[in-house]
């Protein structure tokens, strides 16, 4: 029966299209102050670096879940680390994951705020946002997967307008080429943490996906190089256009530069709407996958029969803190910590875990 | 010598002295009561007679026949009394006594006459008798389906279905012989379905003509047409067709069972049955695809569908369906590919205007007029300037008229409603502007959806986006193209969500696993390229073109 090969686990392919529509979110507009502030001019190598630094996290990631075929994250970490560290070690990985559901909404609702609706009052318009979100979420994967692949076909729309930012490009702005500022561009690539934060879902997906022909490290790979691309292209489009100077000191540097761009005699005008408008179905993607990897995660591990148990559990913290970090004090401040949390996890906890599993396995074979 | 009879009128109180009205109420009350017990007395009699029959009848019948002619026609005619378009016609079949029981209006008569009443009167001796039916059926009766019956049950069945009943004495069996005739519509062309090019008869009312139009299109031993009775007093007949080879396996089954589990009185027509087989009661989205079209049913069940006929239908319902069969037409596969790819590509703007437009008027107009060039925002400012309503009202109105207009003329006769769009188009059209109640870029949107949402080749499609097309308007009222994007998102989650019998009822929109079907979804490649059935319906056999079939 051709249709329920399809209909059972998600292909490779699928796995790849996920992940890259789960990094692509409405932080893009806000996140890229911090890391062109630390790299200048060269805040595409620092991009580029960002890039192979976390498909190497989301590598090991893969490689990991690999072990542990059909397990979840909260599943097997107890067998390596024991209960107790391992609750600490899944609730680390929730925490990673809340934290990337409240960047999305936090960063689009106050783009929302303040370009679309000035009027309107933030808690409304997160409300409103996470019971679209809840919505999907409280569907099965299946829907969930659905929903994804026919959002990221709109994703290029959005890429469609952030190119028009080409039309005040002037690349003496990019000048000089040659790098003299390599602590600048390795800070910048830690600061891309808040970019990536989101695969960490792959630790919950990789039991949904099917283990085919196609290798998951390949698909992931493509997503990555994909995203890369995107935000090496971004980062010397921005810079090209309005300086690294003005990026680093405005909030939101591409909405800014998107402002800059006028076409004479044209039907369309604040094109930073439509953009803001394209960056909604990317962040409500992002949002849901993390919201899906944190439910089902806590199914699996508590061995529940319904996924949907858990979305209530978590709303009121991601309604109370995407309204708390409104004020920009707060929000530089849970910046600082989503990305250090996010980094710990990545670079820290995951290849721990590896080891563990590796030296595990030499045991075994020498028993 | 005798008095002449005469009659003459006197009071009551003169022919009988002691009466009196009160002693006449009195007496008249007591008959009134004693023809209330006799009809009691009656009743119980009946019943005891019915209890008495069935306790000798095997288990669920009502009675049972016996070798005597007359109690049989007794029996029958207690089981079908009151029902005067029941005809008894008696006769004599060579020494025995024969009664043929026939419902006028659905009997051909003379079928009746030349197959069963010249062969048993004109071919037999008066002294001749008869074994059994058997005997009967085999040397004397010419009717080409003749069944004998035993069940008294299917006996008063075959009757009311326009079949005849032979009873003949001293055997206790009936003969049910088909000779069933009605009137009829002709197949005509299709009212709802009208194509250019392609075929154009259509389905009518009857279910042997209509599966008469299927097999006429095909010679395939492999497409199978199973009836059932459905609905326990009107027990209409519903075919379900299938081709056995390409069908995906145990759909036939799941469909099968849910047909013969609808526990319902009576089915009317096909929507009867369909709300049955929709898993989303709610859902304002049609789960099985109506059409009216032989030629549509005979594509579909070569794709790997089920059809279900019904009878008194004119419409066939096809399953499962996706959102794309409701976006397709039979023009498409008779136009080129390329134009008929655009035609369909058109149809899938149509049905985000049908949506969405108004909603994003009103977001515009309302929140973000910066997003227009600043000719058209002061012209729309000054348009608006002279109209006293909120443009989410503006909407509502021309909203509420834009249905009156299209129930007005869906349900006046044509010439009327030909004369009822004029009325809508240029009278009441022009005057809510002149009268400064709307204002005229909004009917200009108005008109436009409406008539994106004509173009849906389905009409019940059309509504289901007529139906979404309020949340919308209220999404944009309340957060502009925020609350637009939001519910467009929904939208699409509850479209996702969606399933007619485990298949995506988004079918293969975006899914890359289904890459394969994308060949004619949106667009339509030409036929060359269509050499395999659709993967997510899960044939049996996937191969359409250079295989064996």
């Amino acid at each position: 029966m051709a249709n329920l090969e399809a209909k059972g686990k998600m292909s490779a392919w699928q796995l790849g299209i996920v992940i890259t529509s789960g990094l692509l979110t409405a932080r893009l507009l806000t996140a890229t102050s911090p890391f062109v502030s630390c790299a200048q001019q060269l805040a595409w190598l620092s991009s580029a670096l960002a890039g192979v630094l976390f498909y190497l996290a989301a590598y090991l990631m893969i490689r990991l879940g690999q072990q542990f075929p059909e397990e979840t994250i909260g599943e097997y970490i107890p067998s390596l680390v024991g209960r107790k560290f391992g609750a600490i070690i899944f609730l680390v990985f929730i925490i990673v994951l809340l934290v990337n559901i409240i960047n999305c909404a936090a960063a689009l609702t106050t783009l929302v705020s303040i370009f679309l609706l000035d009027r309107t009052p933030q808690e409304f318009l997160v409300i409103v946002l996470l019971v679209a979100v809840v919505y999907g979420t409280v569907q099965d994967w299946r829907t969930i997967l659905r929903v994804i692949q026919i959002l990221f076909f709109g994703l290029p729309m959005l890429y469609i307008f952030y190119s028009l930012i080409w039309l005040n490009f002037d690349p003496l702005n990019l000048l000089p080429l040659w790098p003299d500022n390599f602590i600048g561009i390795l800070q910048g690539v830690a600061y891309h943490t808040n970019y990536y934060t989101g695969y960490e879902s792959l630790l919950v997906l990789l039991p949904l996906a099917n283990r085919g022909k196609v290798s998951f490290t390949r698909t992931v790979g493509w997503g990555f190089l994909v995203i890369t691309l995107i935000y090496v292209f971004g980062a010397i489009v921005l810079v090209g256009s309005i300086t690294a100077k003005t990026i680093a000191s405005v909030e939101q540097p591409v909405i800014y530069g998107m402002k800059s761009v006028e076409l004479p005699g044209t039907f369309i005008e604040r094109l930073e709407n439509y953009m803001i408008m394209f960056f909604i179905p990317g962040t409500y993607i992002s949002m849901v996958l993390s919201y899906f990897a944190i439910a089902e995660g806590c199914r699996k591990s508590l061995k529940y029969k319904d996924h949907r148990t858990f979305i209530p559990v978590f709303l009121p913290l991601i309604f109370w803190v995407s309204v708390f970090i409104y004020d920009p004090q707060r929000y530089h401040v849970f910046q600082n910590f989503s990305m250090f949390i996010a980094f710990f996890f990545s670079f820290v906890i995951i290849p721990l875990l590896l080891f563990l599993v590796w030296r595990k396995k030499g045991r075994d074979q020498q028993c | 010598m005798d008095k002449p009879l005469g009659f003459r009128f006197h009071k009551l109180s003169a022919v009988q002295a002691n009466s009196s009205i009160s002693e006449t109420c009195h007496r008249l009350a007591l008959l009134q009561k004693q023809v209330q017990q006799s009809k009691e007395i009656e009743a119980a009699i009946s019943v005891a007679v019915k209890d008495l029959r069935k306790a000798m009848a095997p288990d669920g019948q009502p009675f049972i026949f016996t070798n005597n002619i007359e109690m049989n026609e007794q029996l029958v005619r207690s089981a079908l009394s009151r029902c005067d378009d029941i005809k008894y016609r008696s006769f004599r079949a060579g020494k025995a006594k024969a009664l043929l029981v026939y419902l006028s209006g659905l009997t051909d008569t003379s079928k009746l006459e030349k197959t069963v009443i010249e062969c048993l009167t004109g071919k037999l001796e008066s002294n001749e008798t008869f074994g059994d039916m058997n005997e009967i059926t085999d040397l004397l009766i010419t009717a080409a389906n003749v069944t004998v019956v035993e069940k008294p049950t299917e006996v008063i069945t075959n009757i009311l279905k326009g079949n005849s009943l032979l009873l003949i004495d001293g055997i206790s069996d009936a003969l049910s012989i088909d000779a069933a005739k009605y009137e009829k519509r002709q197949i005509s062309k299709s009212e709802n379905e009208d194509v250019s090019k392609g075929p154009h008869d259509a389905f009518n009312e009857t279910l042997s003509d209509n599966l008469a139009l299927v097999r006429r299109r095909t010679k395939d031993p492999d497409l199978k047409v199973e009836i059932f009775e459905i609905g326990s007093r009107t027990q209409t007949p519903v075919a379900l067709l299938y081709v056995d080879d390409i069908v995906k396996p145990g759909l036939v089954d799941e469909i099968r069972n849910q047909l013969l589990s609808i526990d319902i009185d009576k089915v009317i027509i096909a929507a009867n049955i369909e709300e049955f087989l929709s898993n989303r009661i709610w859902n304002p989205f049609p789960q099985a695809l109506a059409t009216e079209r032989p030629d549509k049913i005979v594509a579909g069940l070569y794709e790997g569908r089920i059809s279900i006929i019904i009878d008194n239908s004119p419409s066939a319902l096809m399953l499962p369906v996706s959102l794309q069969d409701f976006m397709q037409s039979v023009d498409d596969y008779t136009e080129r590919p390329a134009v008929a790819s655009l035609t369909r590509f058109s149809r899938y703007v149509s049905l985000f205007i049908a949506v969405f437009l108004p909603a994003i008027y009103v977001s515009i107009v309302s929140y973000h007029p910066g997003m227009l060039p600043a000719g058209l925002a002061f012209s729309i400012a000054e348009l608006r300037a002279k109209t006293p309503f909120p443009s989410l009202l503006e909407a509502f109105l021309m909203e509420g008229l834009l249905e009156i207009f299209q129930e007005a003329i869906v349900r006046l006769p044509q010439k009327l409603a030909a004369a009822a769009g004029v009325v809508g188009a240029l009278v009441i059209g022009t005057t809510v502007v002149e009268a400064a109640l709307v204002n005229a870029l909004l009917v200009v949107v108005i008109a436009l959806t409406g008539l994106s949402t004509f173009s849906m080749p389905s009409y019940t499609f059309g509504m289901a986006l007529r139906f979404f097309r309020i949340p919308a308007l209220l999404a944009s009222s309340v957060l502009g193209l925020y609350g637009v994007a939001i519910f467009a998102i929904v939208m699409i989650v509850f479209l996702c969500s969606l399933r007619t019998y485990d298949e995506s009822y988004l079918g293969d929109l975006f899914d890359i696993t289904l890459i394969a079907d994308w060949k004619d979804g949106v667009v339509r490649l030409p036929a060359k390229f269509l050499t395999s059935r659709p993967k997510r319906l899960g044939p049996k056999d996937r191969t359409r073109l250079g295989g064996e079939d």
